[in-house]
């Protein structure tokens, strides 16, 4: 079994256990997902006397999965993904985490990890 | 007890700002400790805080007193592939604008400078507008 397939597997196995589903909305399109949450936490930044914290979130999934109309596209700035948390509806826009919106989470460009913060 | 001058000025700032009509409706006041939650922040809110002074001689009996003034002004901008800020920035001129030449709590406006007209990195990063102002006022005392 190969490295990519091995890597696969185990996403799917991450997947079955901790997996969520998840809205992914680009315009008026969208699209369901199974994503499993990745690292919650709050930034800080401070500028000329003052500070600010932000939630950010992120998701992992599988890069395939994301596609309009059978076509698939990367994360880009002004998409955002919803997620159901006890009833009450998430909306995070996918947003830079300093660099890009999403990075592959393994050499073979299968997994994505999304950044997203609260806002 | 009476006030420092710099906390009757950031005080006579927000009563100032918030009887202004602009463009945006927004809430001013003064806040001692500026921490922010942006999941708070839906929609605009100017922020104003003593941030520091200068005393020196003006003449053999009175002192020139200099006051530094932040103000910190956020807007929530929606999510978007390419962000308009227009409104934003009107909307910094405009309360930049009506704070021109107004005396507070007897002090006098001396200006208002700011080296970013946004912060870019808040703006990728936390769909959000945010300027901060440094006013100065003035009294010889």
């Amino acid at each position: 079994m190969s490295l990519a397939t091995n890597i696969a597997d185990a996403h799917k196995t991450l997947q079955a256990a901790a997996g969520i589903t998840i809205k992914y909305s680009r315009g008026d399109r969208n699209v369901s997902i199974k994503a499993v949450p990745g690292s919650t936490e709050f930034v800080q930044t401070s500028g000329e006397g003052y500070m600010e914290t932000v939630e950010s979130r992120d998701f992992v999934f599988v890069a395939s999965e994301l596609n309009f109309g059978g076509k698939a596209v990367l994360p880009e700035r002004g998409d955002t993904i919803t997620e159901v948390v006890n009833g009450e509806e998430f909306t995070y826009p996918v947003l830079s985490n300093g660099s890009r919106y999403f990075k592959y989470s393994d050499p073979f460009r299968q997994i994505i990890r999304v950044y997203t913060k609260q806002t | 007890m009476p006030n420092a001058t710099e906390v009757d000025v950031a005080n006579a700032i927000a009563v100032h700002l918030n009887a202004q009509t602009l463009n945006m409706t927004f809430t001013a006041k003064l806040d001692y400790l500026p921490d922010f939650e942006r999941e708070d922040l839906d929609s605009a809110e100017i922020t104003v805080f003593p941030a520091g002074k200068q005393i020196s001689f003006a003449s053999r009996s009175d002192n020139q007193y200099l006051y530094n003034i932040n103000i910190v002004i956020r807007i929530p901008v929606k999510a978007a592939k390419e962000p308009d800020l227009a409104d934003e920035m009107y909307f910094s001129e405009q309360v930049i604008e009506s704070l021109d030449r107004i005396q507070m709590s007897n002090t006098s406006f001396r200006g208002a400078e700011t080296s970013q007209s946004y912060d870019l990195e808040l703006l990728n990063e936390r769909n959000e507008f945010l300027v901060a102002y440094s006013l100065t006022y003035f009294e010889i005392k």
